[in-house]
């Protein structure tokens, strides 16, 4: 961030005493990381933009610890909300500084337009081998009716009603039925990969 | 770590089709920031998704629901198996026949069916067609921790589709094995995958999935 020090969790965390006395939840270095990644995944979905996300990250967490060492919150309890709500701001703001500073004219133009629809390549490949292991998955998994489920709720985005009636399950099983497929889906993936494959296919 | 309800994951998916409105999609985005086994969850459900629509955008979406799918994960144990399972049954049988020699309405054979899973394209227990009536007394380990009750559904996996064949109730042992008993006249040589549904299904374990290949006649 321009004319200020990025504030990174383990300045964060060393600020820790400081912080825990007007937020307990925030004093512990593990709850912080917790938090840390929760704000961070929020703006990599938002940005698309892993370094982005990251500066803007610690921007969140720096804004919010100087805020609290002014003023602790009334209800700590909130202190997740406040930085979901930090970070959303800073990409809105982000946006909105992009959009005003993009003057588009003539080649430029053109030349945006591809650049726009061209894929980031870690992307791609993140998207292609995350697809690999849900089908390596989804192959695996006994139970057809669990492929088929799966596929119906979370590709087609149908509705319970749409799947009772076309999969023949009685509206009292479907909640049951949906969690094992989902279970079974989750099982074999963490069987078959290890952790730090999930990672790097955008998994978790 | 919190348990995810099927509210949730109803209420994550729909966030992530962009089917909230915006305060219950804050509500999510801060349960996502708090929670690790929430955010998981959304992860998780977001690599599925965008893993489907990458395979929709290949063409692999089809194929993936009409083939039938190996889901044998261990080799050795599923050869282990199916030779116990087919030396159990040929034992049976020649005992059963060397007993009761005089009789020839009906025979009998046994399969047994272990609770680990197979493993490759190997089947849980083969059973070869004699031409002579049969009676095939299946019987399942379910675990360490059996239901009270299961039912047993037989079914024929074909290329395209899976026939029913069968659906009974199962008899439970004293040591906690599954048990059934089927006409062999039921069954045509191929593939074949017993599920075994926990009674009553509210409160009980997952249903357990056994093959079994029957093979044609020398």
């Amino acid at each position: 961030m321009e004319g200020r020090t990025a504030l990174t969790i383990d300045d964060a965390a060393g600020a820790g005493a400081e912080v825990a006395a007007a937020v307990p939840d925030l004093g512990s270095a593990a709850s912080l990381q917790q938090l840390r990644d929760g704000v961070l995944y929020l703006l990599r979905k938002e940005l698309r933009d892993p370094a982005l996300a990251d500066d803007l990250c610690n921007e969140t967490f720096r804004i919010v610890l100087e805020r609290l060492r002014r003023q602790p919150l009334e209800d700590p309890s909130r202190v997740s909300s406040y930085l979901g709500q930090t970070a959303r701001n800073l990409a809105m703001a982000h946006r909105r500084k992009e959009a005003r500073q993009c003057t588009v004219t003539g080649r430029q133009a053109d030349m945006e337009a591809i650049a726009q629809t061209e894929l980031d390549p870690v992307l791609v490949v993140q998207s292609q081998s995350r697809a690999d292991a849900v089908r390596r998955v989804l192959e695996e998994i006994p139970q057809p009716r669990d492929r088929e489920i799966l596929v119906r709720v979370y590709l087609y985005d149908q509705d319970k009603d749409q799947v009772c009636r076309e999969l023949g399950i009685g509206a009292g099983h479907y909640k049951r039925v949906i969690h094992r497929a989902r279970e079974r889906f989750r099982t074999l993936l963490e069987v078959r990969y290890a952790r730090s494959d999930l990672d790097s296919s955008g998994f978790f | 770590m919190t348990d995810i309800s099927t509210e949730e994951r109803d209420l994550i998916n729909r966030y992530l089709a962009h089917r909230l409105a915006e305060s219950e999609a804050l509500v999510v985005e801060t349960r996502m920031v708090e929670d690790p086994a929430f955010r998981n969850e959304v992860e998780l459900t977001e690599a599925l998704r965008d893993g489907l629509r990458e395979l929709q955008r290949r063409g692999e979406i089809t194929p993936l629901l009409s083939h039938r799918h190996t889901r044998w994960r261990y080799p050795r144990f599923a050869l282990a198996a199916s030779l116990a399972a087919v030396a159990l049954g040929a034992a049976s049988f020649l005992l059963y026949q060397r007993l009761d020699s005089g009789r020839h309405e009906v025979v009998i054979a046994s399969l047994r069916f272990e609770h680990t899973r197979g493993a490759g394209d190997r089947p849980d227990a083969v059973w070869q067609q004699t031409g002579a009536p049969t009676r095939l007394q299946m019987q399942f380990d379910v675990g360490i921790e059996p239901a009270a009750a299961y039912r047993a559904m037989i079914e024929r996996m074909t290329d395209g589709a899976t026939v029913l064949v069968l659906e009974t109730a199962a008899a439970l042992t004293p040591d906690g094995s599954a048990t059934i008993a089927v006409d062999s006249t039921l069954f045509a040589p191929g593939d074949y995958e017993i599920t075994l549904m926990p009674q009553p299904p509210a409160a009980s374990p997952e249903p357990v999935v056994y093959a079994l290949r029957i093979a044609g006649q020398r």
